[in-house]
């Protein structure tokens, strides 16, 4: 159960000056990389796994939960300057921040913004912290059917990140499942896929397959689509919005939060879904509409706080039943694997001052950019003019560094090189790189369940049958299946 | 034009098939089902055969959906080509050898202007050495023909 004397003990876990000053240095990373178009929350967390293995777990989980909300929010301040969405989920942003900057109110834009990020970012944190512990107590009464029925769940609804191509995210997805299964079977135990390559007899390392997919392979992409000419965005002043203006968006505000908190918990749907839902939601009971996409502050308050709202959504399903809601979170959950920190119910059970430390690290993670977002506003508005022919090679390097690091194996350095060719053909033609990640993940847990249900039901499959909440989930996972078919028809 | 964009997915659904095939053919290897508790070969067999029916399903929609956008793959290629050789010299050079002339080189086949590629690419080398491998105590390549030249 949600504990508020260890939320509160997390509170000052968190402000222990080591923990503190990587939750800092979190939220300028993540607001950096945030505002660089090209990369994103994902890509940075996914490098920076490596480097948090000498902290102690907190220290490294806080900076890594800091980048992601930060980056999640920064991705505004270059939609607002430069009409380029500095992440996939501030495209939002851009049809009013966009205007607003133009008409010479980029200050108050990035001001609304960042204030309105940082409520749907807390907002959601504290659902997090007072849902996560019910939900990890139900999923305590789960056992191999469920899991394999959530697994299952998992990787239908990654089919929808493929956009109107799912066939393609299912063919990802399958890719995924192919390479969880490198290593030992997860019962006999003799090697299988290895290839006889020795070093892969314990399964390719995740890290190495993640930075390969979102880092390597995003530079290759922005490498191959990289211009000249550098934008030059517009001056940066009067960020504070005045306390009326925002007060005068408690309606938006309820609004997003909810739609990015219930976006954020359906597993495969993100930030980038929920801001445009509550964009064209506001729009549309707007009094005058016709005012959207001109330079309306309701349009960027409604965008921002939604986005941020959806990160503690996803993050819930990552951590108490051990799927991730996208690929964000599948990252950070192979960031918690990487400290010996198994997601799912027995976390709850087994250290929940641990848990209610991340709870306590994602609140402050909202608090702290909000705060450094709106202090160092002018200097950020100068990141988005970086030098990407500069930056990117760099990135490269980090990527291949990082991957050695995980475990000194230059094994891994090729692992993540040719996961990174993979990831850039993937993206280059259509190909989402979100499901084949996320099936990495969930391949294991569901081939493991699948053959511990059998065995249970003594081979037979009517044990799915007996057991209502896997035959539930199972029955959603078909219809979401056949909606997702039926959405590509109509494509 | 069509043609060209269905390419892709042609190639998409061979590699699946191609994938399948390898599944099957290696699960022939494995022990017998019967030592173990569950059959080791039925999560793979049923990957293999939703592996097939995709592909069929990817050709038979070849070219569909919004076409994916694309530059020019020289310079992704070109990156291609030298990430790998880093790959190969990190362990003998370390980060700072190899990756000093990998990011000037990188830099400026990207069109960075010459002062600020030899600025960057010596300076964040050393300094990713130096806050990871000496501030956060992560071990990073070093190299293993450095020792041998100061012996």
């Amino acid at each position: 159960m949600f504990d508020p004397g260890l939320l509160l003990q997390g509170f000052g876990q968190v402000f222990q000056p080591e923990v503190f000053v990587f939750l800092m240095i979190g939220t300028v990373l993540g607001i950096v990389v945030g505002a660089i178009p090209g990369l994103t929350a994902t890509m940075a967390i996914a490098l920076l796994i490596p480097f948090t293995f000498q902290m102690n777990p907190i220290s490294g989980i806080v900076m890594l939960l800091a980048i992601y909300a930060s980056g999640i929010y920064g991705g505004g301040i270059a939609s607002i300057l430069i009409r380029t969405p500095g992440t996939p989920a501030a495209a939002a942003t851009v049809l009013d921040g966009y205007p607003m900057a133009q008409q010479g109110h980029a200050g108050r834009a990035i001001g609304i913004a960042t204030i309105s990020s940082g409520i749907g970012g807390v907002f959601s944190a504290v659902c997090l912290a007072l849902f996560a512990p019910l939900l990890a107590t139900v999923a305590l009464r789960f056992s191999a059917p469920e899991y394999f029925a959530l697994a299952v769940f998992g990787l239908v609804v990654t089919m929808s990140l493929a956009g109107d191509a799912p066939i393609k995210g299912l063919a990802a997805a399958l890719a995924g499942l192919l390479v969880a299964m490198i290593g030992l079977d997860p019962i006999g135990g003799f090697p299988r896929f290895n290839f006889g390559v020795a070093e892969f007899s314990g399964g390719l390392n995740f890290v190495a397959v993640m930075i390969g997919l979102f880092s390597l392979s995003e530079a290759f992409r922005q490498l191959e689509t990289m211009g000249t000419s550098m934008p030059v965005p517009p001056a940066v002043r009067n960020v504070l919005p005045r306390l009326k203006e925002i007060l005068s968006f408690w309606k938006i505000y309820i609004r997003s939060c909810v739609f990015g908190l219930v976006v954020g918990l359906t597993p495969g749907i993100g930030a980038e879904t929920s801001s445009f839902l509550s964009y064209s939601e506001t729009r549309r009971t707007a009094r005058d509409p016709s005012r959207f996409g001109k330079g309306a502050p309701e349009g960027v308050a409604a965008a921002q706080s939604a986005e941020n709202a959806s990160t503690g959504g996803d993050l819930l399903p990552m951590l108490t039943l051990g799927v991730p809601g996208d690929a964000a979170t599948a990252v950070l959950m192979g960031a918690l694997t990487i400290h010996n920190l198994q997601p799912g119910p027995l976390l709850f059970q087994d250290r929940p001052d641990l848990v209610h430390q991340i709870f306590a690290g994602m609140i402050c993670a909202n608090v702290a950019f909000v705060i450094v977002g709106l202090v160092g506003a002018r200097l950020f508005a100068f990141v988005v003019r970086v030098d990407r022919r500069v930056l990117v090679p760099i990135i490269c390097l980090l990527s291949l560094i990082g991957a050695y690091a995980i475990e000194n194996n230059p094994m891994d350095v090729w692992v993540t090189l040719i996961f990174g060719v993979v990831g850039w053909l993937m993206q280059r033609n259509g190909y989402p790189v979100s499901p084949l990640v996320l099936a990495v993940i969930l391949g294991g847990m569901m081939e493991s369940n699948l053959r511990r249900a059998l065995v249970m039901g003594q081979g037979d499959v009517a044990i799915f049958l007996d057991r209502p909440i896997a035959l539930a989930i199972l029955a959603a996972a078909a219809l979401t299946f056949v909606a997702v078919i039926r959405r590509m028809r109509r494509a | 034009m069509v043609a060209r964009r269905r390419a892709p997915d042609y190639a998409a659904a061979g590699i699946l098939v191609m994938l399948a095939v390898v599944i099957v053919w290696e699960s022939t290897r494995w022990p017998a089902a019967a030592a173990f508790a569950g059959n080791p070969t039925l999560v793979p067999h049923s990957l293999a055969v939703l592996m097939v029916v995709t592909a069929i399903a990817i050709a038979w929609f070849a070219g569909a959906g919004m076409p994916a956008e694309r530059g020019h793959a020289g310079g992704a290629l070109l990156a291609i080509g030298a990430t790998a050789a880093l790959a190969a010299l990190l362990p003998v050079l370390g980060v700072i050898g190899a990756g000093i002339p990998y990011l000037f080189a990188l830099q400026r086949a990207c069109g960075a202007p010459g002062r600020v590629s030899a600025i960057s690419a010596f300076v964040a080398p050393i300094a990713l050495y130096a806050v990871f491998a000496k501030g956060l105590n992560v071990p990073l390549p070093i190299g293993s023909l450095w020792p041998l030249l100061v012996n």
